[in-house]
């Protein structure tokens, strides 16, 4: 068994990973990595409510 | 390299265009999808399905026996369907012996305790039906098997490598173990020409386009592998000017798919821009 390579969720605008995304307590935090239009980062924190949808918590 | 083609890449993997229904179509689709972390291989569902819920992949898991994970692509964890799982095992379970032994040896587990493992393991399985990590560790304990450190998880490898488990159905928050000729039925030998040729295809239907370094990089399989694989489907295939190869009659690659947050991804692929 490998472990290699690194796991780390990310957000994808215009085919471009530019945040780091975790859970933790029921809660979304995106970490900007690049700036977003404020548009794509309000439709990130939109994606975030359905993440937490889709999980159940 | 020439610039990775990444709307094609995300139209392959089911990221851009009309989103898929079913936890099980996007494992037909990806092939194999990273296991390594439960919830990464339900987020890796959710950005390509509309009406699924991580309920759905639960469900899928375990009432259907529609999906699986076990140890497959590079040594690593995949959720994958059941009826891909005989094939891909076969194809990839082969590399994974050497390292196995060679962990196994370093966590002070012998041949003969090894073995001694994998025996108590299938009694247990076949009689108690699906076992928890814990359950199993325990059995192993009480065999007098070595499960401290790593020891343990290497030997639920080795038992995978072997075909005797693979993941099953959920029990509450954990997954549980199972045999495979319990939870699959008895397993058909695999034709490894005809394996090949389906991995380089179905790698391309849900990667593509790439090349066979793509595709030996991804399976963890020997180029000569993929080379054989993609020699047997050439007259499927097309290549491109980048020197990547795509299946003739891909579809049109789709508009860039709106904002969406992703599962985890291996470094190495991000850079590729391979999710």
């Amino acid at each position: 068994m490998t472990t290699n390579g690194i796991f780390r969720p990310f957000a994808l605008v215009d085919g471009r990973a530019v945040a780091r995304w975790g859970l933790a307590a029921g809660k979304v935090t995106i970490e900007h990595l690049d700036e977003v239009l404020p548009k794509d980062a309000a439709a990130l924190e939109k994606d975030a409510q359905r993440v937490l949808e889709y999980l159940g918590s | 390299m020439a610039r990775a083609p990444i709307a094609e890449r995300l139209t392959a993997q089911a990221l851009a265009g009309e989103p898929l229904g079913s936890p099980e179509a996007v494992a037909e689709r990806l092939l194999a999808v990273q296991g390594q972390d439960p919830r990464g291989a339900r987020l890796a569902v959710r950005a390509r399905t509309e009406g699924v819920t991580a309920a759905g992949v639960d469900r899928a898991l375990s009432e259907d026996r529609s999906l699986l994970i076990t140890w497959l692509n590079r040594g690593t964890l995949h959720l994958v369907r059941s009826e891909d799982y005989p094939w891909l095992h076969a194809l990839t379970a082969p590399t994974h012996f050497a390292g196995c032994r060679r962990r196994l040896q370093q966590e002070g587990i012998s041949e003969g305790a090894g073995e001694k493992a994998m025996r108590t393991i299938e009694s247990a399985l076949a009689e108690e039906g699906p076992l928890t990590g814990r359950d199993l560790r325990a059995r192993l304990d009480g065999a007098g098997v070595r499960t401290e450190g790593q020891a343990f998880i290497h030997l639920m490898f080795l038992a995978a490598a072997r075909g005797i488990l693979v993941r099953g159905p959920m029990l509450g928050k954990q997954h549980a173990y199972v045999l495979v000729r319990d939870w699959l039925g008895q397993q058909q030998p695999v034709d490894r020409e005809e394996a090949l040729a389906e991995l380089a295809r179905r790698y391309l239907v849900g990667h593509g386009p790439a090349d066979d370094r793509d595709l030996a990089r991804w399976a963890g399989l020997p180029l000569r592998d993929a080379r054989a694989g993609l020699r047997a489907i050439a007259s499927a295939l097309k290549q491109r000017e980048d020197g990547l190869v795509e299946l003739k009659g891909s579809p049109d690659p789709a508009p860039l798919p709106p904002p969406r947050l992703l599962g985890a991804a291996r470094k190495s692929s991000a850079r590729t821009k391979c999710w």
